[in-house]
């Protein structure tokens, strides 16, 4: 049978580890909430040094495959073709 | 006839105690609370169905349960104990998170901060109780209301503990349109729960692609501890935001996610055999968990009024409960709230800012836990 005692968290230190626990993690968020408020900041400054998101983006994606529409294209001018010589 | 009788011997019929048959209810209970009512149907579905499966006994020498050596469930549930399950999770969910509103509204993120206070008073509540250090801890990161963070705590640092804790933490979050609130309302007033957010600013393509990785490299470097976890939440949503591995954000957001999901629910579930489940210890680890949750609900509540003490632009302080990381549901709750109170306040976006920020406070806060701890 465990024994509920102030003494069980002095002796883990529960105190001390709670206390500094919290602290790291408010540290880690408050660090990337401050690098959050600075990144526009930072941006502005390098944006003529870096390059469009946008345009890496093309560069990397897979290109769509090219369709070669011509012979489609040849068969319609071919249809309205006869279409207005027998309507002729 | 001795051939029917040791038969008989081995049907479930002989070997299960009543404390199954209470698991088996138990289990029946989630299945329903997932069917009916709808309440997180993607964990408890697969928990409850686990635990009914658990609690069948077989005779002994019959490998079956995640408890015998060289049974087929002993393998999957190696995944939850060697903690590889969570990480593949974190994966996922990266690949899901939008994390614009929280790069629109910085300030937001101390809310995700303050819900984590839940872990680590819990802690000191579970080490006067009598838990060790290394049980207190995973104990306390129920708080988080992070299953995979939970799980992963405990299976470094007390996975006797593992499925009370699993199932504390994945109830509690299933839970939290019933827990946050009346604790919401209790903590702030009407005038406060109408107050309307500003409309977040548009965050930039290129915003977005350095956020995980600076993010990660500031929690990596504070706490080491949270590498995996955090490392693979950022990592995912890097595959996201990068978009040029769409094929990859997609697996992990929807196949990868959804097969370990099913995997870990189930073999979680699976493991909650009355005999090593039905204890006096996982009745306190229950009630330290509802604990942690509650208390984590309130300090985000509490921690947005004192923002608010110091700020021109008021926030709604309801926006603190969604600082526990039980991701989007403590979000919804908060929109749910607020338009009690005014249908037309439009929250939920706002919420999703220290419900994300949460889930990096809950990894951090599991990575200095596992630091002081480290494996014995």
């Amino acid at each position: 049978m465990k024994e509920f005692s102030i003494q069980n968290i002095i002796l883990e230190d529960g105190f001390a580890l709670s206390l500094v626990g919290l602290s790291i993690v408010f540290t880690s968020l408050i660090t990337i909430s401050f690098f959050i408020y600075l990144l526009p900041k930072i941006l502005n400054v390098l944006d003529p040094i870096l390059p469009k998101a946008t345009h890496l983006h093309h560069q990397t994606s897979t290109p769509k495959p090219k369709r070669d529409d011509s012979q489609t294209i040849a068969a319609i001018a071919y249809a309205i073709h006869q279409n207005h010589k027998e309507n002729n | 006839m001795d051939i029917l009788y040791s038969f008989l011997k081995s049907t479930g019929f002989y070997t299960m105690s009543y404390q199954n048959v209470i698991m088996i209810v138990i289990g029946a209970i989630f299945v329903s609370l997932a069917i009916l009512k709808n309440y997180e149907p993607l964990l408890l579905l697969p928990i409850g169905f686990g635990c009914i499966v658990g609690n069948i006994v077989a005779v002994e020498g019959m490998p079956v349960s995640v408890y015998d050596e060289g049974s087929v469930m002993r393998y999957i549930y190696q995944g939850v104990e060697l903690g590889i399950f969570p990480p593949l999770i974190f994966l996922g969910i990266g690949a899901m998170t939008d994390f614009s509103t929280m790069l629109s509204n910085p300030k937001l993120v101390l809310l995700g901060a303050a819900a984590q206070m839940g872990i680590f008073l819990t802690l000191i509540g579970a080490l006067f109780l009598g838990f060790t250090g290394r049980e207190a801890a995973s104990i306390g990161i129920i708080g988080g209301a992070d299953g995979p963070t939970a799980i992963f705590l405990s299976s470094q640092l007390a996975p006797h503990y593992l499925g009370p804790i699993a199932i504390a933490a994945y109830s509690y979050m299933a839970l939290v349109p019933i827990i946050q609130p009346p604790i919401m309302k209790l903590l702030t007033s009407k005038n406060e729960r109408l107050i309307r957010m500003k409309a977040p600013r548009v965050v930039s393509r290129r915003e977005k692609i350095i956020f995980p990785i600076v993010a990660f490299l500031i929690c990596a470097i504070v706490v080491p501890g949270s590498l995996v976890l955090i490392g693979m939440l950022f990592f995912g949503n890097l595959l996201k935001e990068s978009c040029v591995t769409e094929r990859l954000a997609n697996s992990a957001r929807t196949s990868m996610i959804d097969i370990v999901t099913i995997f870990l629910g189930f073999s979680v579930g699976a493991s909650t055999k009355a005999q090593y489940f039905l204890t006096n210890d996982s009745l306190k680890i229950f009630f330290l968990g509802a604990l942690a949750f509650a208390i984590s609900t309130a300090c985000g509540v509490i921690f947005a009024k004192l923002m608010n003490l110091f700020l021109k632009d008021k926030i709604n302080p309801l926006l603190g409960a969604a600082g526990v990381s039980a991701v989007p549901d403590s979000a919804r709750v908060v929109q749910h709230v607020g338009q009690e109170e005014d249908p037309h306040n439009f929250l939920l976006m706002h919420a999703m800012a220290p419900n994300v920020a949460g889930v990096i406070g809950s990894a951090v806060a599991a990575g200095v836990l596992w630091s002081h701890f480290p494996k014995l």
